[in-house]
């Protein structure tokens, strides 16, 4: 065989001038003119797409804190009785993203790795036992004031079966303005009602002050600020001018 | 995806490589049409970034060739299309071309591609082995016993 042979035998078959002009009608037909992929391939390609963006917005909104719970307990130290307090940052499924002790004492939530994702109206049930008379305060921390009124709406269900609860609410600048001068979430919601009426109190006074010399600045009873004697204490009830803001994403 | 003026392009250029590529491995027409429009359809929706023609044209080899096993293994088609049937070729053509294609067409189907592909299309070893995806050394292989095969079935027919 010579190479005119295999010319010769390859160069008669030939594509058909029907089966390319048909095969140009099919690809206009099936790109739409070519302006777009075929219908299967962008529905699959839409849909590989609405996945990847479910997975990635769904595990995002998982993890990603939607608001925060300040839990402060009375608990004993060499120095007495302290105030025990953590931070739970929580997602928008009210599942717990993270706990982080505000305080030295964090003997009662010692494990706080087996805390995470675990709802935190479950944890707040196993602290607050029917028979407890320790006061257990809970303040939302929240961007959204809706947010924080549905969670205070949540605690407020419990505090008449559980007295030892107090809850409330502050915005994450206030917040952050706590923790930098000191005064532990709960405190500082009591400092900024008991400021509307004395101005010149400023944070390191109020820290140093027990409750009872707080409520005799409001003239008030002390039932009205403490937690857990009881009725119930929770958002707006309990401060006057309770202030309700959010948690700044 | 490419504009309608690449795909006609595409079609001028590589229409009569994929038709060969086709009769090397189907034995009629409709499969030809169906294995030929799904080759460039997959050109014009292909993202690939050609470095030349050459590039081009050894990816419209590949594809066809992959797509005409694609469909010869489908189960459907096994149980629809007489596997004995005789390859369907141009009525026109002298005796000696048509003994030589014939030959070429009754090899076993992994000896055909790297005979067109060498032969006619005069790609080394090396080339056919990237283009087919095998192994140099299967290449030469196959080219040499695809020649001891084709000189007895041609001088099979020399003396009828």
């Amino acid at each position: 065989m010579n190479e005119q042979q295999w010319n010769g035998a390859f160069s008669a078959i030939r594509a058909e001038a029907s089966l390319k002009e048909e095969t140009l009608a099919y690809l206009a037909r099936r790109t739409h003119g070519y302006r777009r992929a075929p219908v299967r391939r962008q529905l699959g390609a839409a849909l590989a797409a609405c996945l990847v963006v479910v997975s990635l917005v769904g595990g995002g909104l998982f993890f990603t804190p939607a608001y925060a719970l300040s839990l402060e307990l009375p608990a004993e130290s060499a120095s007495g009785t302290d105030t025990a307090a953590w931070e739970l940052e929580v997602n928008c499924f009210h599942r717990i993203v993270s706990c982080t002790s505000t305080s030295e004492d964090s003997a009662v939530l010692s494990d706080t790795a087996s805390l995470r994702f675990q709802d935190w109206r479950e944890l707040l049930q196993t602290l607050l036992t029917e028979d407890t008379a320790e006061p257990v305060s809970v303040t939302v921390i929240s961007g959204d004031p809706d947010q924080s009124a549905d969670v205070l709406e949540d605690l407020q269900t419990w505090t008449a079966q559980r007295p030892g609860l107090h809850c409330g609410s502050l915005t994450s600048q206030e917040a952050q303005e706590a923790q930098s001068v000191g005064l532990s979430c709960w405190k500082y919601q009591i400092y900024l009602k008991v400021k509307s009426l004395y101005p010149n109190l400023t944070p390191e006074a109020v820290k140093e002050m027990t409750m009872q010399e707080l409520q005799e600045l409001l003239g008030q009873d002390t039932e009205e600020i403490l937690p857990g004697n009881g009725g119930a204490n929770c958002g707006q009830a309990s401060y006057g001018n309770h202030h309700r803001h959010g948690w700044e994403s | 995806m490419r504009s309608e003026q690449e795909a006609v392009q595409a079609v001028e250029r590589y229409a009569d490589t994929v038709r060969r590529v086709c009769a090397l491995h189907l034995k009629n027409y409709a499969d030809t049409e169906d294995i030929f429009q799904t080759v460039f359809l997959k050109y014009v929706l292909s993202t690939t970034v050609f470095e030349s023609q050459e590039h081009e044209k050894a990816w419209f080899i590949r594809v066809t060739v992959n797509a005409c096993r694609d469909l010869l293994k489908s189960f459907f088609r096994s149980r629809t299309v007489s596997l004995d049937a005789l390859p369907e070729l141009p009525a026109a053509m002298p005796t000696d071309h048509r003994e030589v294609l014939e030959a070429v067409l009754s090899l076993p189907e992994k000896y055909r591609d790297v005979v067109y592909l060498h032969y006619y299309e005069t790609y080394t070893a090396p080339q056919i082995s990237r283009i087919l995806g095998k192994n140099v050394n299967t290449v030469y292989t196959l080219l040499t016993r695809s020649k001891q095969l084709l000189r007895e079935k041609l001088e099979g027919c020399a003396d009828e």
